[in-house]
């Protein structure tokens, strides 16, 4: 069984004016030139499908189209009953319901759906700092297991607390003092799910970054704490924070920020002995970041017993066709649903079935099917 | 925002669009709703909410709200045990704690929780008076801490028991862990680590007599 998007509705969101398709089971391929609007109907797919918006640091209003006051998406998803996720944005944020209900917090969303989206930007996840990759593992993390965030939002709401007190003139001990344990529990929270994801992740991201290179790259990921540049086991982290907060005191009313933490954590991806960051080439980053998203499908599917929805934006420009054709190999073996923007039809692995959609200026102007 | 100007329907709507959980659209709906069927019931709310505006007050010593007298009901009432006090972030939190029908002992309400992101420190809740209360009346032995199991409610906890530590007197907190007719597979796993790290052994399960449960 897999998780997948029927129909999508879109209307006034980013330059779509009213976009009504129904998608196809298997492959979906988002045709057009620059700028009409593939990325757009693909991001309205995920921000269905998660909650979240596929690119990151967006203002909700930029997903507006300009001189409107609202976007609307609906998406009926075929789950163990078909499910409507409902968005509504306008300037002040988004509104959304599943089958009605109004949505608290993300985590009911990540309860039935997962998605696996694979963006130019991810090539960050090898290249920029750990941030990119804490946030490519946080995704994994609501995929694998909902609760995550909670975690993730305890964590955060005690580290902007406790350094709204380290910001003060003076700062106040007692209640700095009161917040420190309650950070460390947090953040042991978030490490216990962070390294149970990446024990899932890791082997099937050796498998993978091996698959597509023929044995040519050895890949391993690692969690490296901030400051012990180690992973200790989940029960020992706690213990290992409260003595890294307490040798980083001095930096830490220095620079009036809480200094170490999950949030500072790093994920190392590393090729044979080195890390990958300082020494992948261009080939290899994207062998690299391929093989961390196909260990995603890969493991989301296993965990879920169903495989998450694929949004591919542009992979034609950034894979070689036989790399493009090892990530739809693995969505075809799971039977994933995948969504993908090309400019060209050409550029896609032949074979699969499904449908095309050609936009143009906003609008869908020709389906066809593949 | 001036409502001076509107006309009374106007008026009502977006006063009532104050509320939380109200918007514009409701609070019309509920104008309309009670102009169209009770009239009666409108000058009824009224009177009521000028009652519970003029009426009801902290209760100086434990801060619940009340409209009696000056001291609350909780605060007067002679067969409460006078020795253990529940400090609870708020009124509702305390009204929970009342329903459990275990609960003998005395309140203190601190009308939130430490919230520095929000602004609000020891000094913007119901501290001070909590150490007077302590210092003053000399047969408080236990503390209950009965604030919420949030980052800021734990952070609130900390507190008091770090600043109480030099009153000498027992502080405790309310347990965490696996609910009743839940199910343990489908527990947190930060929340069952939590309930074995606080396990009780069988037989030693009671509570010290101060805990304000019947006593002999």
């Amino acid at each position: 069984m897999s998780t997948t998007l029927s129909a999508l509705r879109a209307v006034h969101f980013r330059n779509l004016d009213h976009v009504e398709l129904e998608a196809d089971p298997g492959l979906n391929v988002f045709l057009g030139n620059n700028g009409q609007g593939k990325t757009n109907l693909l991001e309205a797919v995920h921000l269905c499908a998660a909650l979240t918006p596929l690119r990151p640091a967006e203002r909700v209003k930029e997903l507006i189209r300009f001189g409107q006051d609202e976007a609307h998406l609906s998406a009926e998803f075929a789950l163990e009953l078909p499910t409507v996720v409902d968005v509504r944005i306008h300037d002040k944020g988004k509104r959304a319901t599943i089958a009605g209900k109004p949505v608290r917090d993300v985590s009911s969303i990540a309860q039935r759906i997962a998605v696996v989206a694979f963006t130019p930007q991810d090539l960050d996840v090898v290249r920029a700092g750990p941030k990119a990759r804490r946030r490519a593992l946080d995704r994994f993390c609501y995929g694998l297991d909902p609760t995550f965030v909670h975690r993730a939002r305890a964590y955060e709401r005690a580290l902007a607390a406790r350094n709204r007190l380290l910001k003060e003139h003076v700062v106040d001990e007692a209640q700095l003092d009161a917040y420190g344990p309650v950070l460390i529990e947090a953040a042991a929270a978030v490490y216990e799910s962070r390294v149970r994801a990446l024990r899932a992740l890791s082997p099937a991201f050796t498998e993978a970054a091996a698959g597509i290179t023929e044995g040519g790259l050895a890949g391993t990921l690692r969690y490296r704490m901030h400051g012990l540049d180690a992973a200790p086991a989940p029960a020992a982290y706690a213990g290992e924070l409260a003595r890294s907060l307490q040798r980083a005191r001095g930096k830490e009313r220095a620079r009036r920020t809480t200094p170490v933490g999950p949030h500072v954590d790093d994920i190392e991806i590393q090729m044979g002995e080195h890390a990958a960051r300082r020494l992948a080439s261009q080939g290899e980053t994207r062998a690299l970041v391929l093989a961390w998203k196909i260990a995603e499908v890969v493991c989301l599917t296993e965990a879920r017993k169903a495989a998450p929805i694929l949004l591919l934006d542009d992979v034609a420009g950034e894979l070689d066709p036989a790399r493009q054709r090892a990530l739809f190999d693995v969505a075809e073996e799971v039977a994933a649903q995948v969504f993908v923007t090309t400019t060209h039809e050409q550029t896609l692995p032949a074979g699969r079935a499904g449908r095309t959609f050609v936009l143009d200026g906003g609008a869908v102007a020709a389906q066809g099917t593949l | 925002m001036d409502e001076g100007g509107l006309d009374p329907i106007d008026k009502l709507a977006s006063l009532l669009s104050r509320l939380p959980g109200i918007g514009e659209r409701t609070a019309r709906r509920l104008v309309h709703h009670l102009l169209r069927t009770d009239r009666g019931l409108m000058v009824e709310i009224a009177r009521a909410l000028t009652e519970v505006a003029e009426d009801v007050h902290e209760c100086p010593t434990c801060h619940t709200l009340t409209a009696d007298g000056t001291s609350c009901h909780f605060c007067r009432d002679l067969r409460r045990h006078r020795d253990v006090v529940c400090v609870v972030s708020d009124v509702q939190d305390q009204a929970a704690i009342e329903a459990t029908g275990e609960y003998r002992g005395l309140y203190h309400v601190l009308h939130g929780t430490l919230s520095p992101l929000d602004g609000i420190g020891p000094d913007e809740l119901r501290i001070a008076s909590l150490f007077a209360r302590l210092r003053e009346g000399a047969d408080i032995e236990e503390v209950i801490l009965a604030t919420p199991p949030t980052v800021d409610g734990e952070a609130t906890a900390l507190f008091l028991s770090r600043t109480l530590a030099p009153t000498g007197i027992v502080v405790s907190r309310i347990a965490s862990g696996v609910p009743v007719g839940g199910d343990l597979a489908h527990t947190d796993r930060m929340t069952l680590r939590k309930a074995l790290a606080a396990r009780q052994r069988l037989g030693h399960a009671t509570p010290p007599p101060t805990a304000g449960g019947d006593r002999p």
